[in-house]
């Protein structure tokens, strides 16, 4: 008996859930995000038919306090998101332009919902890529301002959130009237992210127009909670077919590293080892976690993690 | 001239009206506990913590001295008007005091049932049949017995004369006698010419769980516990009493007849101490609170036994022995027991099985001697009357599996048949007891029970216990005006109002959105009846907790929700509850409506049971000994399936297929 007819078969896994196909952006101009049939990079035993993008970050307020290192890739952009998001798109490959509004934060500019819209509707048309619209987690002011760039960017698909259990009426309307994409945000708990998307389904929001945050944690600053989340949604959308929690992820990677104390550290202490490297690698590490846990679109700032991230990728994926 | 006591502190007077009465009391005492000892039963849910803003009284005369209170309950316009809370007021000078009607505790509305037409009640259980077949002796029984006149010739004594006269005509061999008994027994003896009836009392019998006989003969200890002149045989009534932790229920029966002759129903005297067992607790570790707590229990079991002695035509003599549940810190506290332990990890309680007591060691008023059994509890929240209620409803001696559900301030929740059964309980809060809420009410007259939406108008129409005008909702109401307000779009699924009704009944309040359920112009208290987001929460929470406590439990055991063939409801709401309201808003789980059946108030059914048979008893410490408790806060699956069940129905929206359904339904409705 010849060594050939004893191989092995690996036990396969099947799963009865598939993650919703969402396309982003405006027409012509689209991605699709989603539509995993197994854990993430389990070719073995689904399909994963669309690459995981790479957004990357636009402020549209000139940043005061990020280390030299971020700052230095876009030192003539800073005071200009719209030409900032053009040269993320030209020379670092931004897939996606992930527009942080931090200047209608009520604790610091508290800019205008008018001056955000405008802004938004610039970037929108400056780039050819699709356009998250990011608020600053501020239930009151992000409904004041998302639901006036939902109504401004008509027609642009834009993802406009975070959404929460708190404004997921007063954005989620003017979301589903002017067709864009929701971001909805919840805090950490599986339930809670199902009771959002039933919240949101039940409003009227269309299943190819919502993609879910379950909350991004950074490298040191809870990362593992919000991965056993993320990991328990993806279970129980595709092993247990539960419908209400088949969406995309999205994670906000770029702006929760960037603000941890060792992304800003300098070189006082050599310990926490160079700073021309550590921010990068700590949102390099955070990203590719969360790409394991399923993350469908990952926001970062640095031209290096994205060039890194989709070295990875393109490994991963080949 | 002022009064001083012999310490030196002066002697105030406090006038309470409207009853006119003027009390005594020593400068900087509160108000509130001086009112409880004269009497007055005013509502104090939170134990005078300041925290529930009840115990609302009128200063019409002078002043008393604030207890400071950064969470006030009293608005300025309150305040203008005189009004302070009792439990934050500290007598300083003579002071005439007003206690309005809607502080005050009022009796119990009793076998009211006005609900909406067409409303699915719960239909009551069907009675599990003990007597039909064999004997069965009761666990005091009487017997009647002629002795032989002592002589010159046969000199025994009185107590040997006694035993061997039972021995000789009923066969039976007792051996002991209370003291008391004793010591007046030569005279009734005598008086009665040798021809006495002699209360026997059975403390436990060695019989089969579901024995068809089960007699007194069977018993492991016997005592003479009553020697009467002559043959009393004919009649013999005991006291079933339910000492829940808001109403105590108590029932007179008859023995010989095994019928039930009248009952009643009052709060617990506890109540002015504290809503909850946590806050009893708490109060029963301060000095002499203890005593307070068992005296306030007792005075509410003797002024109902008045009650019903004068109904019955009979006096406390008549009361031959007393059965009574209740959870174990109420039990514990009945019986004056140091309750300490009973909240403080393990959780281990004092005792399970108590040993018979006498009447005058828990002070209630029929003769001193009397018997009173205590059922035996499983763990420290899974008391006497869960054992009780599973006792009288017979779930163990049945084939279906069962889910037997208790909702009060503790939901309790059994899962098994005879061959086995488990248990947990979990904290829901007072919620469903008209509780922590804003305009919440116990299920007294003028408390709105049921509630729907004229589908025409949108307009809520309110359905009051006596149809009395609205003065606030109890447990049953909030039920169906939870599952209304759903059902027309009012409510949304995460528990909050829907700010885009167009509805002026939804307005913003003080602490976010309120929906007017009663206008001021139509309510009996002269204020908007409102149910509020801090309302709504609550009893988010306390239905969030029951549900996932039964859900926990039956995942334990490797069962699911439709396995269940019977889903029995008790508390002290059953009776009134819509089922479909409560399954729309996921308190129940969604299963066809004719598992479900009702029993009014299990734990005085099974202690009125005890009552007629010693193998009864028996049953109930086997049953006390079989049942498994759960504890959930060391399930890490509870946690998770309670943040679930808070949402309406539930977050996993396929465990209720019909109310998904009919909401669906009604949304396709509103649209078109």
């Amino acid at each position: 008996m010849g060594v050939d007819s004893l191989a092995l078969e690996i036990p396969k896994q099947r799963y009865s859930g598939t993650i919703k196909e969402i396309p982003v952006g405006k027409e012509g101009n689209q991605l699709v995000v989603g539509g995993e049939t197994a854990f993430p990079f389990y070719f073995f035993e689904g399909e994963m038919p669309n690459r995981p993008r790479i957004a990357m970050e636009v402020y549209d307020e000139k940043p005061e306090e990020w280390a030299p290192v971020v700052m230095e890739p876009f030192a003539d952009v800073l005071d200009d998101p719209v030409a900032w998001a053009k040269l993320n798109v030209e020379k670092y490959n931004a897939e996606i332009i992930a527009l942080q509004l931090v200047s209608i934060d009520p604790n610091g500019t508290n800019a205008s919902a008018e001056s955000a819209a405008e802004t938004a509707q610039k970037v929108a048309d400056a780039v050819d890529v699709p356009v998250m619209a990011l608020g600053v987690n501020n239930v009151e002011k992000d409904m004041e301002v998302l639901r006036l760039i939902a109504e401004k960017c008509e027609g642009r698909n834009l993802i406009i959130g975070p959404v929460t259990e708190g404004n997921h009426k007063q954005i989620g309307a003017p979301c589903i009237g002017y067709k864009h994409t929701v971001m909805a945000s919840t805090p950490i708990d599986v339930n809670l992210a199902k009771q959002l998307n039933i919240l949101l389904t039940t409003l009227g929001v269309k299943e190819d127009k919502l993609i879910i945050d379950p909350t991004t944690g950074a490298l040191g600053y809870g990362m593992e909670y919000c991965y056993t989340v993320m990991e328990r949604i993806r279970m129980a959308a595709i092993a247990s077919n539960d419908t209400q929690l088949q969406y995309p992820f999205f994670s906000n990677v770029g702006k929760e590293v960037c603000k941890t104390k060792e992304a800003k550290l300098g070189d006082d202490d050599a310990r926490y080892g160079d700073p021309a490297t550590r921010g990068i690698i700590m949102e390099c590490v955070t990203a590719v976690c969360l790409l394991l846990a399923g993350s469908d679109i990952i926001s970062v700032r640095h031209p290096k993690t994205v060039e890194m991230l989709n070295k990875y990728l393109d490994f991963f994926l080949a | 001239m002022v009064k001083m006591n012999k310490t030196g502190e002066e002697i105030l007077a406090v006038k309470i009206l409207p009853e006119e009465s003027v009390i005594r009391v020593e400068s900087g005492t509160n108000l509130l506990e001086a009112l409880v000892s004269a009497g007055i039963r005013i509502n104090a849910r939170c134990g005078g913590a300041g925290a529930c803003g009840k115990c609302k009284v009128v200063i019409k005369d002078g002043t008393v001295e604030e207890l400071s209170d950064e969470k006030s309950r009293l608005t300025a316009e309150d305040k203008e008007k005189g009004i302070r809370l009792a439990c934050r007021s500290i007598v300083r000078e003579d002071i005439i005091v007003e206690v309005p009607f809607e502080s005050r505790v009022r009796k119990l509305a009793m076998g009211e049932k006005d609900t909406v037409e067409g409303r699915k009640r719960i239909p009551p259980c069907e009675k599990v049949d003990y007597f039909s077949h064999g004997t069965h002796d009761a666990p005091v029984r009487k017997f009647y017995i002629e002795l032989a006149e002592p002589s010159l010739q046969d000199n025994s004594g009185d107590l040997t004369r006694l035993f061997g006269a039972l021995h000789r005509e009923h066969g039976i061999d007792v051996r002991e006698i209370d003291l008391p008994v004793l010591r007046i027994l030569p005279g009734i003896l005598r008086e009665a010419e040798w021809k006495v009836t002699a209360s026997i009392l059975c403390e436990g019998t060695n019989c089969e769980k579901g024995a068809e006989n089960c007699s007194i003969k069977n018993c492991s200890n016997l005592s003479i516990v009553r020697v009467e002149p002559g043959d009393t045989t004919a009649s013999q009534f005991a006291l079933a009493v339910d000492v829940g932790t808001t109403s105590i229920h108590v029932q007179i029966v008859d023995v010989v007849n095994r019928k039930p002759v009248c009952k009643s129903a009052e709060y617990n005297g506890q109540t002015a101490f504290g809503e909850d067992v946590i806050s009893r607790i708490v109060y029963s570790l301060k000095d002499g609170h203890l005593e307070q707590l068992q005296r306030a229990a007792a005075r509410t079991i003797n002024e109902l036994l008045k009650e019903l002695l004068g109904e019955a035509g009979l006096t406390a003599s008549d009361i031959s022995f007393i059965t009574a549940a209740g959870n174990t810190t109420m039990t514990q506290l009945l019986a004056g027991i140091n309750s300490k332990h009973l909240r403080e990890a393990p959780y281990v309680p004092t005792v399970n099985a108590l040993p018979w007591l006498k009447a005058e060691d828990i002070g209630i008023d029929v003769e001193p001697n009397t018997p009173v059994y205590l059922f035996p509890g499983v763990a420290s929240y899974v008391g006497g009357d869960i054992v009780s209620g599973i006792m009288g409803f017979g779930l163990a001696r049945m084939d279906e599996l069962t889910l037997y559900l208790d909702l009060g301030t503790n939901g309790e929740v059994v899962v098994g048949n005879k061959e086995w059964m488990m248990t947990a309980s979990c904290s829901a809060g007072p919620a469903f007891e008209g509780g922590g809420l804003t305009c919440g009410m116990r299920a007294t007259l003028g408390a709105v029970q049921d509630f729907f939406m004229d589908p025409d108008t949108k307009e809520p129409v309110v359905i009051t216990i006596g149809n009395k005008k609205p003065i606030g909702v109890c447990g049953s109401g909030v039920i169906t005006i939870l599952a209304e307000l759903l059902r027309f779009g009012i409510l949304q699924q995460n528990g909050k109002l829907n700010p885009d009704t167009g509805s002026d009944r939804v307005r913003e309040g003080e602490s976010g959105l309120e929906y007017v359920l009663v206008w001021k112009e139509k309510s009996g208290s002269g204020e908007d009846i409102i149910i509020t987001e801090a309302d709504l929460d609550n009893i988010l929470r306390a239905k969030g907790a029951v549900y996932a406590g039964c859900a926990s439990l039956i995942k334990q055991v490797g069962l699911t929700f439709d396995m269940l063939q019977k889903v029995v409801l008790t508390g002290s709401f059953g009776n009134y509850v819509d089922i479909r309201s409560a399954i729309t808003i996921g308190l129940l789980p969604d299963l066809p409506l004719d598992v479900y059946c009702f029993i009014p108030n299990g734990s005085l059914l099974g202690a009125r049971l005890a009552a007629f048979s010693c193998a009864l008893t028996g049953e109930a410490e086997q049953i006390a000994k079989s049942m498994t408790n759960i504890e959930l806060s060391e399930d890490s699956t509870f946690m998770d399936g309670y943040m679930a069940a808070m949402f309406l129905p539930h977050t996993d929206t396929s465990l209720f297929p019909t109310v998904s359904a009919e909401l669906e339904k009604l949304k396709e409705g509103y649209k078109s």
